[in-house]
């Protein structure tokens, strides 16, 4: 019944096409929710996540994924859980039910609006917004980091080799995300493109 | 040779056939101050201009003197121009690096009416009046004439170019890029060192302001590994772009070193181009975070200097042979050559391979080594050793040399071209923007880079290394030991075989004796004599010297100037060189445009926008907005007739007040905080209590900062028994949120406190007025009851509404009004909105914007921004019995000072004017009635004003010396700005339903 309201999407477009060389996809319809660990419980949500989803929370900026469920680190014992929508009906439910003794559990889904990037030149753009290396030397795949994209925080982690990039930003901003990378990525219409 | 025979040269009658390494089978045409030439692709605008035999180019700063092109490169001080029209139009262009394009514009600046007749070359004659320090000393008095007539006339004569008066219609893109070498330069060295780096797999970025790499290997005609050092260079740039990990920046200058290995460099990206291709940027700054630097940023030739060195035709040595060996242009048909150093022989012979005669050689020692002397001899020129050019002869470009031979002889040398060396700087700008002093070398005679940034090398001429044996050797070095400590494999560097080459210097920094102005600063018209005026006037310090006369200011920042001058002022001191020391190189290196700097981040895109959930109707319904922060807030919702903003507001409140009215307050900031320990850590932040808190409510609360200072207000609910929501206001969000979490670490970080900030999550909308429960009732599921006993003022609980739909309601009501605040998740917002406007109609409610929400708030006393405005304290706002004397709280100890419990504070009261027609505006200064309206007499100020709608007149809520205590006292509102002075009473700040009977309904 709860579909009376719609929904309205947190980017103005699905996505970004830009020729074979970069293609910008929104991600709609991604559930995340916020765990923090209580006070000295660390280690004991460590065990119990293991136990039930058989992952293991990482302690660094990272990212890693099992069955569908994702975890992304996001600050001194904090992470971000994230499955689609049709894969799991209420995550907050079940993450509260599951580990409320050890950790606040919040939902980020309205909070954080999430961008998936890829292609040939997704290094390129990113280039433009983001100050951190993401050279494969140095950021590879379930490597994940907080920092910023055009003035505005986000998270970001890469999930694989394409390589693929996503995004995630304060829902509020996301309007002012999506004209930044229309206007960034135009330069790739064309396949010449000097950078 | 005359003037007349110059100017009727044919097309291109200066370019040699078979010289250069230009593309001469196409040929485009461009024009300048009107005039059609043709040129060709890989040309620069001053190599087409001397191609055609025009030689002059611009006027100079002060005294509009006849200037030619001095360099080719940009160091260029003389020969700036307008380059293109309309919106495009830039000036101070530099015509020795503009390359060359089909159907370019340039056009000289500083002259009026034309570039041969230019009126203010009067100024000339006046030289000894305009001397160094002649604005200082002349328009000092009377001050008021400085701003309204000397200053006006000053600049329209003096300027430099005229800016574009309309928008940039260009693009301009940022990016940062991280590389283990950065390579700053790509001559002989640069490439040397980059080779080296990418062949130990490092990820390098070589960057150089040329279009082709390749630097002097393009000027000059030597050999590298028995290839013309063209071609080498043509080789090494193709190796690079080809390797894996290395990028190639050509057009691209770094201009500034800045801290963490962070370095500045701008892209031309479509300069050389009519207009930029669709979707790409004009030009792109790019932000370059590098392990290592290997600096080989080349060295500059210094001018000689002597009478009237300034004519067109006087060139430096080096530029003469870039001209001839890059370009295929000879700059001259009679070349002589002065010099004071080895390099400069290797002119003689281009000049003459280009066909154009060397008339002498002018060099100012005496004795010079028998290779140098066997190459002068092979020449067959007329080598006048210990000899000076004194002075120039010609008008608008030079006709001859006078020459002082060393026995004295006078001797005129007809010559339509001077090739002078002084020798040369190496480029160690960027080596010392962290601050390093740089490091006289005697043998070079020149300034050579000593204490380097952290991570910097420097390789070749700008390391003093002149030589190209040297440069090749020293770059090869260097990026090998950059790509080692970069963490990059060890390899062995190679080696590279080259002729050899003479390379010794006897400085001669001004000509003794000389005839006419001898310029040291070609830009700003700085000549000898004003050094030595500077000198005499006390100015000898050298940044005194740079401020006094102006030298080595302007858009070439001295580069051919700046050691010519300390030179001299060291022999006027009669100090040395080291000791005069020189002034301090600042970033940029070239100017960068500031649109470059702005990138995307201009017009709309300044800051990014946040747009509340209801946006997207907002706008649909022809709202205005407002910024609130980075927010865009409707500000008030227009009807079709009605007059102006303040109907549409009347109108607003007027429903909200009778019925009901709707307002997106999502921006408040929210912050989830759960923990055993939150009510603990509440209790702490706060100044009321909380333990007595029952879940399902919420409680105004306000808070300090350590020093006693208000910082903000706001609600809080509890949601369950470790379980809170706080609200912030919409600008103090972040803040907050960062003092909680510097509490949560630093403070108490032993309490179980977890915070989450949970602003954008959540779509939340105040329904506010007498019919709001109505309204409210249509949206929220029926099982729940929302009946004043159920749901009291300040409750707070979880709903479902729309059928199901999970949502959070909290009654609480910053208007004054039975309010409520619904919140749903974000992307439930925009169908929410237009659900309650739907539902609305039957109760001819409306939607609200701030300018109504601040009209209600001020009518209720209630505090906003100008109130909590740093300064005040909760005593100060009327909020002292909140204040609890039973616990601890953030603020509590500072704000119990003496100074900050003052009873003369001023403190929050409210005012109505006694004239009900008169307004009090924001800011006016409060005083006693009758009081003198000066500062001494200033008791406070109005905060906050509006007219309302209820009330019929202006009310003001204001900081007054006393202020409860003055409650009925008529004081005077004085607003000098706006040019008025009422009579107010003081009344208490809740001018709407004090008792609060409308908002527990």
């Amino acid at each position: 019944m709860v579909d009376q309201l719609i929904t309205l999407p947190a980017f103005p477009a699905p996505s970004i096409e830009r020729a074979d060389q970069v293609r910008i996809v929104a991600r709609e319809n991604v559930q995340i929710v916020g765990i923090t660990a209580r006070e000295r419980e660390t280690e004991s949500l460590v065990l119990a996540f293991r136990a039930v989803y058989g992952l293991d929370l990482p302690m660094k900026p990272a990212r890693v994924e099992k069955d569908g469920l994702a975890v992304v680190w996001a600050g001194w014992h904090q992470w971000l859980l994230m499955s689609d929508v049709a894969a799991v009906p209420d995550l907050e439910q079940i993450m509260r039910a599951d580990f409320g003794g050890y950790a606040a559990v919040v939902d980020h889904s309205d909070a954080r609006a999430i961008v998936a990037v890829s292609g040939r030149r997704a290094r390129d753009l990113l280039a433009k917004g983001v100050s951190i290396d993401l050279h494969p030397r140095v950021f590879t795949t379930g490597d994940a980091a907080a920092t910023a994209i055009s003035h505005v925080g986000m998270h970001i982690w890469q999930t694989d080799e394409k390589p693929t990039f996503e995004l995630a930003v304060p829902r509020t901003y996301a309007d002012s995300l999506w004209r930044w990378m229309e206007r960034a990525s135009a330069e790739y219409q064309n396949s010449d493109s000097l950078l | 040779m005359s003037e007349r025979d110059a100017s009727k040269e044919a097309s291109q009658s200066f370019r040699v056939p078979g010289m250069g390494s230009i593309d001469t089978t196409r040929t485009i045409t461009f024009t300048f101050d009107g005039r059609i030439y043709e040129g060709h692709p890989g040309d620069t605008l001053a190599s087409a201009l001397l191609a055609n035999g025009v030689r002059l180019v611009g006027r100079s700063f002060k005294y509009h003197r006849p200037r030619g092109i001095l360099s080719a490169g940009s160091e260029e001080p003389n020969a700036l121009v307008e380059l293109r029209t309309g919106n495009r139009r830039e000036p101070n262009t530099k015509a020795t690096t503009v390359e060359l394009y089909d159907g370019l514009e340039a056009s000289s600046q500083n002259r009026w009416p034309s570039l041969a007749f230019d009126v203010l070359s009067i100024n000339q004659l006046a030289g000894s009046v305009l001397s160094a320090g002649f604005y200082y000393k002349t328009f000092m008095w009377p001050a008021a004439f400085w701003e309204k007539l000397y200053e006006p006339v000053i600049r329209r004569a003096a300027g430099l170019g005229r800016a574009a008066s309309e928008a940039d219609p260009d693009s301009y893109d940022k990016v940062t890029a991280h590389c283990d070498v950065l390579v700053i330069g790509g001559g002989p060295a640069g490439l040397a060192a980059a080779l080296s780096a990418a062949s130990a797999g490092a990820r390098v970025i070589i960057a150089d302001e040329n279009p082709e790499l390749g630097g002097r290997c393009l000027a000059e005609k030597r050999t590298i590994d028995e290839m013309p050092s063209a071609v080498w260079a043509k080789h090494a740039q193709e190796k690079l772009r080809s390797t894996n990990e290395v990028r190639v920046l050509t057009r691209t200058t770094v201009f500034g070193v800045y801290d963490g290995r962070t370095y500045g460099a701008l892209e031309r990206v479509s300069d050389h181009l009519p207009v930029p291709p669709q979707h790409q940027p004009r030009q792109r700054l790019w932000r370059i975070i590098a392990k290592r630097v290997v600096l080989a940023s080349g060295a500059t030739e210094r001018p000689m200097v002597f009478g009237e060195n300034d004519r067109p035709g006087v060139m430096l040595a080096g530029a003469v042979r870039t001209y001839i060996n890059r370009f295929g242009v000879v700059p001259g048909r009679h070349a002589a050559v002065f010099a004071n150093n080895d390099d400069a022989i290797t002119t003689i012979a281009d000049i003459q391979r280009a066909g154009a005669e060397v008339v002498a050689y002018v060099d100012s020692r005496k004795e010079l080594s028998p290779a140098v002397l066997a190459v002068l001899s092979e020449a067959g020129v007329d080598a006048i050793l210990g000899g000076h050019v004194e002075s120039t002869t010609g008008t608008r470009h030079i006709t001859g040399a006078t020459v002082r031979t060393a026995d004295g002889e006078i001797r005129n040398l007809p010559c339509d071209l001077i090739a002078m060396s002084g020798g040369w700087n190496p480029n160690l700008q960027l080596a010392t923007h962290l601050n390093a002093r740089p490091h006289w070398n005697e043998t070079i005679a020149a300034f050579v880079p000593s204490a380097l940034p952290p991570g910097m090398a420097v390789a070749g001429a700008a390391n003093g290394l002149l030589t190209l044996a040297e440069a090749l050797a020293s770059g090869a070095q260097l990026g090998i030991e950059a790509a080692h400590e970069a963490g990059r494999p060890a390899v062995e560097a190679r080696s590279y075989s080259t002729t050899p080459e003479a390379s010794s210097i006897a400085p001669l920094w001004r000509v003794p004796e000389t005839k006419g102005k001898a310029f040291v600063d070609f830009q700003h018209d700085v000549t000898t004599d004003d050094v030595v005026l500077a000198h005499r006037e006390g100015f000898a310090a050298v940044e005194h010297l740079k401020r006094y006369t102006t030298l080595g200011m302007g858009t070439d920042q001295g580069k051919t100037s700046n050691v010519n001058a300390l030179a001299i002022m060291a022999a006027l001191t009669e100090s040395t060189i080291p000791a005069v020391g020189t002034t301090t190189a600042r970033p940029p290196y070239t100017p960068v445009a500031i649109g470059a700097l702005g990138g995307a981040h201009r017009g709309r895109d300044f800051k990014p926008e946040r747009l509340p959930p209801s946006y997207k109707w907002a706008r649909e319904q022809g709202a205005v907005f407002t910024q609130a922060g980075l927010w865009l807030r409707p500000q008030y919702f227009p009807r079709p007739g009605e007059r102006d903003w303040q109907e549409t507001v009347f109108r607003e409140v007027d429903t909200t007040r009778n019925a009901v009215g709707i307002c997106d307050v999502s921006t408040l900031g929210k912050i989830d905080v759960q923990g055993r320990d939150a009510i603990k850590f509440l209790e702490s932040i706060y100044i009321n209590n909380w333990g007595s808190l029952a879940v399902g409510r919420a409680r105004y609360g306000v808070m300090l900062r350590e020093d006693g200072m208000v910082l903000d207000d706001g609600t809080t609910a509890r949601l369950g028994e470790h379980h809170f929501l706080m609200t912030t206001t919409t600008g103090n969000a972040a803040k907050v949120l960062q003092h909680l979490e510097f509490c949560r670490q630093c403070l108490w970080p032993d309490l179980d406190v977890q915070l989450a900030p949970v602003t954008d999550q959540w779509a939340q909308f105040s329904m506010a007025g007498p019919k709001s429960r109505d309204l409210l009732r249509k949206i929220v599921d029926s099982e729940f009851d929302i009946s004043d006993a159920a749901f009291p003022y300040m409750a707070a609980g979880e709903v479902a509404i729309c059928g199901g739909l999970k949502a959070r309601l909290f009654r609480l009501s910053f208007s004054g009004e039975r309010a409520y605040e619904i919140a749903v998740p974000s992307r439930y917002g925009d169908a929410l909105i237009r659900r309650l406007m739907t539902a609305t109609e039957e109760f001819d409610g409306t939607a609200y914007g701030t300018e109504a929400m601040g009209v209600m708030r001020i009518e209720k006393g209630h505090l906003g921004a100008a109130e909590m405005n740093g300064t005040t304290t909760a005593y100060d706002l009327g909020l002292g019995r909140m204040m609890s004397d039973r616990k601890d709280f953030i603020g509590r100890t500072l704000g119990s000072r003496s100074g900050l419990m003052d009873p003369d504070r001023p403190r929050l009261v409210g005012l109505r004017p006694i004239n009900p027609k008169h307004k009090i505006s924001a800011g006016a200064h409060l005083l006693p009635q009758k009081a003198h309206r000066t500062a001494a007499n200033d008791e406070g100020h109005v905060t906050s004003a509006a007219f309302s709608p209820i009330l019929g007149h202006t009310i003001a809520l204001g900081l007054l010396k006393r202020g409860p205590e003055r409650v009925g006292e008529i004081v005077g509102v004085c607003d000098p700005v706006r040019g008025r002075d009422i009579l107010a009473k003081v009344v208490s700040p809740e001018f709407f339903d004090p008792s609060g009977e409308k908002l527990r309904g």
